[in-house]
């Protein structure tokens, strides 16, 4: 299969194909069919061919003659008559003065180019008064001098150029050239700025017709109506009538100035049959009244209504099928500026910011040219980042794990050796000996005399009410035995409840009278942890006015000899929490005196406690540890309690707690060492 | 425990407190409705509690009875906290807690002050007193133990509280192209001391695994003369 | 100048309760007395404050129907029922210890006893989790305090149990010292962390 490379990526496509298949040029360029009269299109470097206007001298106006005649080879006075006839242009009010005053011959808008055009143009006029038929000429006519005055055109002569004119345009070619007449465009400005009034005139003439197609300038047709009318002697007087006064030059619609239209430069006609292609940018040119040029809207051309310019082959094969598409921006027509340098002119932009609203340029539409792989790998990141925001539901957790196992185990494993012991019943274990701690409490406790006042500091949770009972319900009996007042106080919102719960087990189980039961005063609750401690120590009875039940505390029985805590004998605190145990050492121990302060503590507050039992002087002048402790004093008053009930079954707990604990341990410790197969390991952890 | 001599109330009781101890229990083969009822019903009961307690003992005795029957001392007396106790109210309102402020800070600034007053005066100074005073010879014949082992014993704790101590210097140079470390007798002497501090805290943890399991033989007791009643009673 | 109020409040009445340690004046002790009366009275006020925020949080809870209401609203009901059994007869009164004895002790105690298992549990992991020098002297203690309390197996072991056992030992000497430089560190840091609070540093209670 033929195979055709592409000019703008160099990609082999297939030969039937249009566009390139990667990226979408044209493979092949457009041409224009011969039907269509079209020349061959122009390529790149090919330089245009000039064509000789010399027919058209005849034409011209006098002085314009005699300029052609008479200064050949002087720029400068060849400017003269344009500067002359801006000068005589009369003044427009608001007229930009720096378009006029600036204007030198210099920038009289004779580039070289037009001048050596000027030149042969003028020349040719010379030579047409000697020859009487206008013949088409196709070599260079070097420039020649403008010498003499434009012939007055008669009416036969003009239609005889007009006819010739028509049978050319039969023969000319349009040339594609769309690059020159852009640049034409894009020159017109400065152009019409710097060109004399005269050629600003002449160039308004309808060449932007057709003459590719055979059909002549409108203006053409009206000259040519016109002439067949009036006689040619009134043409010349119209044209010269046109030169020295200044006069609208208007779009292709209206009429113009008969005169004017009579002549047209060879060179103007030369450069019209170059670019085949009618000048839109000289139709476009209009001129107000004030002789200011200002592209009109038609001067613009809207999109669709243009007749198709038709592109080079070589820029045509360089437009992308899906090529961005801009809008041109929208100019109203008619806003004649009224303030500012550019006051006058039509169509101009704003002087005062803000009235336009200013548009975001479309976004272009690109076909990029990616591989399947790519284009895979985009998604997947677009995919990955899409996940980012969204929340992955958590794996199902199983019900049953191997740590749920282990502690189900351990649980049966422990209550079935205490209920296997709470079976047995019968005390299997030995008791604890006496221990000194014990024994300096029941020396405490024994100094009490009778009805003494002792301050007894209820400050457990219920969490560890099985504990603290069993701990502190000895030396509650002991008290109780040894007839103590009982002054009961709590830092803890359940304390006076726990307290009047402690009291009455301890009277059931002790077997106490009660009226020894009665003896006790419930204080209440003191919140404020040690601000509230340090007030109680400071005045008890106006931190504590009342009792539980309401009634005032401090009014009858042995309260009543209580003004301060060193009248106490002794104070006795239960409790669980080390930071309480601190408290009641550090803000009430102070205000004591020599009162002696027993603790009894749970186990896991005995390591912190002890060294304010250690200290010399002592702190804490006794300590009850725990369950261990209960039991001891229980066996020093030979008086068993609840401590002496649970400590079979405790003892037997121990040990297998113990035992599990050395047995996990160890098993674990080995396990540490060895790696755990792959598809053991639990998700996500190596 | 002989369930027939229970009064009807100590009855529904003693059944309410088994079957609660019995879904308490249930958390041993994982987090269930019944256990989270429980704890839920349990921080309902002991808040309500709290709550109670502190109006009747506190509140409604040494807040409002003045105002009813306080004379003009009295009245004067309570203004004060009255006033910020209503401020403190506020504290429960989320827009409005910044009127509560003042009356916290007034509780923040007193018990600070205790609590720093206690620390110096009830610790700092008498433990340090009881450190130097292990090495008291008088002190030590009072106690009529061997001077050699209560100087070695002394000398244990003397040095076991300094590395303790020493552990808790946590202040470091920084150099440059280095982290930041101890100098190196301080490290030496904080190894010393974590040394102490492991044994410290393995007594207190074996504490606290005495007290649950004292909990757990209480409530084994407990369910146990419950059930054999039942089982024994047929 | 409004924000410095709080401060300036918390800075005078703690000087004042300091002052008070150390200068025995009386008319300083009756000033020091009445601010740690009110304080004291303010406590039990923040502690129904702290109630009414509970109650008011499962509230919302219940209210916009969120997961977990139905547990919000048991914990609503229980709370309005021991306020009204508490409240009418009184904290020690025959209903109210009726509530305390089988409602709220039970569930302490057995939340407290099933502790043991997760104990035991992580004793046993420990050593798996991280192996050292340290951990293990730590668990070596836990065992032989816990070895040492009672006897194993219904026998006391010579060296262990006992006065003169290792057990007592380890609980009256290292622990001791250990405990010691923990309750020195913590006294310091409360004296530190108390004059930063009445300094102003510090501001737990709001601008």
């Amino acid at each position: 299969m033929d195979e055709i490379r592409c000019p703008m990526c160099g990609k082999s496509n297939p030969a039937d194909l249009e566009a390139c298949q990667f990226c979408r040029a044209r493979l092949k360029p457009l041409v224009v069919s011969p039907d269509s009269g079209a020349q061959e299109p122009l390529r790149p470097g090919v330089p245009p061919v000039r064509q000789i206007t010399s027919h058209l001298e005849p034409t011209l106006p006098d002085w314009l003659q005699s300029l052609r005649h008479g200064e050949a080879g002087q720029p400068e006075e060849s400017a003269e008559p344009q500067s002359r006839a801006a000068d005589e242009a009369p003044e427009q009010p608001g007229e930009p003065e720096d378009i006029h005053a600036e204007r030198s011959p210099e920038e009289g808008g004779s580039t070289p180019a037009t001048d050596t055009d000027f030149q042969e143009w003028l020349a040719s006029l010379r030579q047409q008064e000697e020859v009487e038929a206008v013949l088409p000429v196709e070599e260079e006519i070097p420039p020649q001098e403008w010498e003499g005055e434009a012939r007055p055109v008669t009416s036969g002569e003009g239609l005889d150029w007009l006819e010739e004119m028509r049978a050319e345009a039969g023969k000319v070619e349009m040339v594609d050239e769309a690059q020159e007449e852009e640049e034409a465009a894009a020159d017109l400005p400065e152009e019409v700025e710097e060109e004399p009034d005269w050629l600003r005139r002449i160039r308004s003439r309808q060449q932007t017709e057709r003459l590719t197609q055979g059909e002549p300038a409108e203006w053409l047709e009206e000259h040519a109506a016109d002439e067949a009318q009036a006689p040619v002697e009134e043409g010349f007087r119209r044209l010269q009538l046109a030169s020295e006064e200044s006069f609208e030059l208007v779009g292709e619609d209206q009429p113009v100035g008969a005169g004017a239209a009579d002549t047209i430069p060879p060179f103007i006609e030369g450069e019209l049959s170059m670019a085949g292609e009618p000048t839109d940018w000289l139709a476009g040119v209009a001129l107000t009244e004030k002789g200011q040029a200002a592209p009109t809207e038609e001067a613009m051309p809207e999109e669709g209504s243009l007749a198709q310019v038709e592109l080079p082959s070589w820029l045509e094969a360089m437009r992308p099928l899906e090529a961005p598409r801009r809008g041109r921006p929208q100019v109203e027509a008619g806003q004649v500026e009224a303030s500012g340098p550019l006051s006058g002119l039509r169509g101009v932009l704003p002087f005062e910011p803000g009235l336009f609203q200013t548009k975001k340029p479309s976004t272009p539409e690109f076909n990029l040219r990616v591989s399947e792989n790519q284009s895979a790998r985009a998604q997947a990141l677009e995919e990955l980042i899409k996940s980012e925001g969204v929340t992955q539901p958590l794996p199902a957790r199983p019900i049953v794990t191997s740590q749920n196992l282990l502690r189900i185990a351990i649980f049966l494993v422990l209550s079935a050796s205490i209920i296997w012991s709470i079976w047995r019943s019968g005390s299997a274990a030995p008791r604890p000996e006496f221990s000194p701690d014990a024994f300096a409490v029941g020396s405490l406790i024994n100094r009490l005399s009778n009805l003494a006042p002792v301050l007894l500091a209820v400050d457990y949770e219920p969490a560890l009410s099985a504990e603290m009972e069993a701990a502190s319900a000895a030396v509650l009996d002991h008290l109780l035995l040894k007839g103590a007042s009982l002054a009961i106080v709590s830092t803890v919102p359940t304390g006076p409840t726990q307290a009047e719960r402690l009291l009455s087990e301890v009277v059931r189980r002790g077997n106490h009278s009660p009226a020894v039961a009665s003896q006790h005063t419930n204080l209440g609750y003191i919140p404020g942890g040690a601000g509230g401690l340090q007030a109680f120590a400071q005045s008890p009875r106006q931190v504590t006015p009342f009792n539980v039940h309401g009634v005032s505390a401090w009014e009858g029985g042995i309260m009543q000899s209580i003004d301060s805590l060193d009248d106490f004998s002794l104070v006795v605190v239960i409790t669980e929490n080390p930071q309480t145990a601190r408290a009641w050492i550090e803000q009430v121990k102070p205000n004591m005196g020599n009162t002696p302060l027993i603790m009894v503590v749970s186990a896991q507050a005995e390591p912190l406690v002890r060294p304010y039992y250690q200290a010399y002087p002592p702190q804490v002048q006794g300590l009850l540890t725990g369950l261990q402790g209960g039991v001891s004093y229980e066996r020093l008053n030979a008086r068993p309690g609840p401590a002496y009930r649970y400590w079979d079954a405790f003892s037997l707990g121990l040990a297998v707690s113990a035992l599990l604990i050395v047995f996990g341990g160890a098993t674990n410790a080995i396990l540490a060492f060895v790696p755990i197969p792959k598809r053991l390991r639990p998700q996500g952890k190596a | 425990m002989n369930l027939a001599n229970l009064s009807l109330a100590d009855l529904a009781g003693t059944l309410i407190s088994f079957f609660l101890t019995l879904m308490v229990f249930s958390y041993a083969l994982g987090d269930n409705v019944l256990f989270r009822l429980t704890v839920h019903i349990f921080v309902g009961v002991a808040a309500g509690y709290a709550a109670v307690v502190a109006w009747y003992n506190v509140i409604w005795g040494q807040m409002f009875l003045p105002l009813l029957d306080g004379g003009p001392a009295q009245l004067l007396y309570i203004s004060l906290p009255l006033s910020l106790g209503f401020l403190l109210l506020f504290k429960a309102s989320s827009r409005l807690t910044i009127l509560g402020n003042p009356a916290t800070a007034f509780l923040v600034g007193v018990g600070m002050a205790a609590a720093v007053g206690g620390s110096v005066f009830g610790t700092i100074f008498p433990q340090i007193g009881a450190t130097i005073n292990l090495f008291d010879l008088e002190a030590i014949k009072q106690m009529g133990v061997s001077l050699w082992s209560r100087l070695g014993q002394g000398s244990l704790i003397l040095i076991g509280t300094m590395a303790s101590l020493i552990y808790f210097h946590f202040g470091a140079r920084s150099r440059a192209g280095q982290a930041p470390q101890r100098q190196s007798w301080i490290e030496n002497l904080a190894w010393v001391g974590e040394v102490f501090i492991a044994i410290t805290l393995g007594v207190v943890f074996a504490g606290v695994y005495s007290s649950a399991l004292t909990a757990l033989v209480e409530r084994l007791y407990f369910v146990g003369d419950v059930l054999i009643p039942l089982v024994l009673i047929p | 100048m409004r924000g410095s109020l709080s401060p300036i409040i918390a800075l005078l009445v703690g000087f004042i309760v300091l002052l008070g340690y150390l200068l025995p004046f009386p008319f300083l002790m009756e000033a020091r007395q009445a601010l740690l009366h009110w304080a004291m009275i303010l406590a039990a006020v923040a502690l129904i404050v702290g109630v009414m925020n509970l109650a008011l949080a499962h509230w919302r809870k219940v209210a916009t129907d969120q997961k977990g209401g139905i547990y919000s609203a048991v914990l609503l009901l229980s709370l309005l029922l021991t306020l009204g059994v508490v409240g009418y007869f009184g904290p020690t009164g025959s209903w109210s210890l009726w509530l305390f004895r089988y409602i709220q002790v039970p569930i302490e105690s057995s939340l407290m006893a099933i502790l043991t298992v997760a104990l035991a549990y992580s004793a046993a992991r420990m050593l798996r989790q991280r192996i050292n020098m340290f951990s293990v002297l730590f668990l070596l203690t836990a065992l032989v305090i816990l070895l040492g309390t009672a006897p194993l197996f219904g026998i006391e072991v010579p060296g262990l149990h006992g006065p003169d056992g290792i057990r007592e030992f380890l609980a009256q000497v290292p622990a001791v010292a250990g405990a010691r430089g923990i309750i020195l560190g913590v006294a310091l840091g409360t004296i530190a962390t108390g004059l930063r609070v009445l300094m102003g540093a510090d501001r737990p209670y709001g601008r």
